[in-house]
């Protein structure tokens, strides 16, 4: 076949069969669970201790919101192509007929909640363009790093022909996650100083909606080149095409974020209170 | 629910008694419990197998490992000195002992991919056995962190070498570096002897 023949190919996105007699490795489905869930876990102790101690409940927070975001895994996993091997610690629990193990909910806990707020720190410190850019480039890399070893050794598997997988892992999720993590702390920064008593609890939904907002702004075309039936060249491009969203995205939260505004609620209305 | 405005935020370094942010810490720390559960799982493993760990562990090529922890243990000793010009505020010492820290894990890398090639050109794969399910784990898992201190190590070494002068931003940018660095040296020093030494 022809590389023109061979870009041309329908490649069929909606009738893929999910691997379901895919099995992980033993020993490699225990050291994945540590890999994936132990960050989450270490890291609560550290969070009660911010509340507790130092009256800070920010951490804490986040935590519940990023095990209630756990929530989003199936549904992303279906739209992703992403199969959880039955024989991997768990379900934690079970949504469009996946089982999700163990290691998701404190997954959530550490990549994409606490490096989330990792990066509100970076904004709350102070950050310009580059900066900016380069902390997205540095969580989208966290992601990359938790995953890689799962796919490299067959703990879990992307399946079907998905654009751009180095040892299995597809670089796309590299940056809609990264992306997602970035909104996270962009949208605690934005909202935190505003939130006062009782609505402090509204933090905890912060995680969800904006990782919800940030899937639902960048990954759609990648979505799409898993799901919808069209030429292999397509599925190449719309893959690049999520990248182009997720770079705008960055783009619109550093246009807020150094705008170096006392209220960048107001700068996002237009009105803007320079510093 | 409250938050207190006086409380430190754990993105700056809250007293003079530690080095580094409080977040790279927290970091440091769960990296550290994820490695002890590995190190855990690895002893359990080994002591139900213990023949067949041995057979796989004399497979191993300790020389390697040895020029490996050497050459971290020196880059250490570099990166210590680098934070030391850096309170001296000499930015071209602290360059050139970043410059050679680098160029340690540089070395550790090269070795590492050799050592990489010969165990799969000789058929010892990630699924030959358990004892290479953890082989491979442990030392590419600690491989990535090195590759993560080490851009981090070759950043510094660029934008150091002309500062005349650290502010208190730079200097906790490096400390918490260095603290990165030191942890990837510590880990390394414990799946050493597991690995390669363990009889």
């Amino acid at each position: 076949m022809s590389f023109v023949e061979k870009m041309m190919t329908t490649v069929p996105g909606d009738v893929l069969p999910v691997p379901e007699t895919y099995m992980a490795n033993e020993t490699v489905a225990i050291l994945f669970t540590v890999w994936a869930g132990g960050f989450g876990l270490a890291v609560i102790p550290w969070a009660l201790y911010r509340w507790l101690k130092k009256q800070d409940d920010i951490p804490i927070l986040m935590v519940a919101g990023g095990l209630v975001c756990s929530l989003l895994e199936p549904m992303l996993d279906h739209l992703g192509h992403l199969w959880w091997p039955t024989n991997l610690p768990g379900p934690a629990f079970v949504g469009y007929d996946l089982n999700i193990p163990f290691l998701i909910p404190p997954c959530y806990v550490f990549f994409i909640a606490m490096t989330g707020y990792w990066a509100y720190l970076r904004m709350k410190d102070g950050l310009d363009l580059k900066g900016l850019f380069l902390v997205w480039l540095l969580i989208s890399f966290t992601d990359v790093i938790m995953e890689m070893p799962g796919t490299a050794t067959k703990a879990y598997i992307y399946y079907g022909d998905a654009s751009f997988k180095v040892f299995g892992f597809p670089l796309a999720w590299g940056w809609l996650n990264g992306t997602a993590m970035l909104t996270t702390g962009f949208l605690l920064w934005l909202l935190e100083p505003r939130l006062k008593g009782s609505n402090r609890l509204l933090i905890i939904p912060v995680v969800i909606v904006a990782m919800g907002a940030s899937y639902g702004m960048t990954a759609w075309p990648y979505f799409m080149s898993l799901n919808w039936d069209m030429p292999w060249i397509a599925t190449r491009l719309l893959t690049l095409l999520s990248l182009v969203m997720c770079l705008v995205t960055v783009r619109f939260i550093a246009e807020v974020v150094v705008s170096k505004s006392d209220d960048p609620v107001a700068t996002l209305r237009g009105n803007q209170a320079t510093a | 629910m409250r938050a207190n405005p006086n409380s430190t935020d754990p993105g700056k370094a809250p007293n003079k008694h530690m080095l580094g942010e409080e977040i790279i810490w927290v970091f440091l720390l769960g990296d550290m419990s994820v490695f002890s559960l590995f190190f855990c799982a690895y002893l359990n493993n080994r002591t139900s197998t213990l023949e067949l760990f041995q057979q796989s562990q004399s497979l191993l090529n300790v020389n390697y490992g040895v020029v490996n922890t050497m050459l971290l243990l020196a880059s250490s000793w570099f990166v210590v000195g680098a934070v030391a010009a850096a309170r001296r505020n000499s930015g071209k010492t602290c360059s050139r002992m970043l410059a050679w820290a680098s160029l340690c894990g540089a070395a550790f890398s090269v070795i590492k991919y050799f050592e990489y090639s010969e165990k799969i050109a000789a058929g010892l794969t990630f699924g030959s056995n358990d004892f290479f399910i953890f082989y491979y784990v442990l030392t590419g898992i600690h491989f990535a962190h090195l590759l993560v201190g080490l851009s981090l190590l070759c950043y510094f070494c660029f934008t150091t070498r002309l500062q005349s002068e650290f502010n208190e931003a730079s200097l906790l940018s490096i400390s918490s570096t260095a603290i990165y660095w030191h942890m990837v040296d510590l880990l390394w020093i414990i799946i050493f002897p597991l690995l390669y030494l363990l009889p």
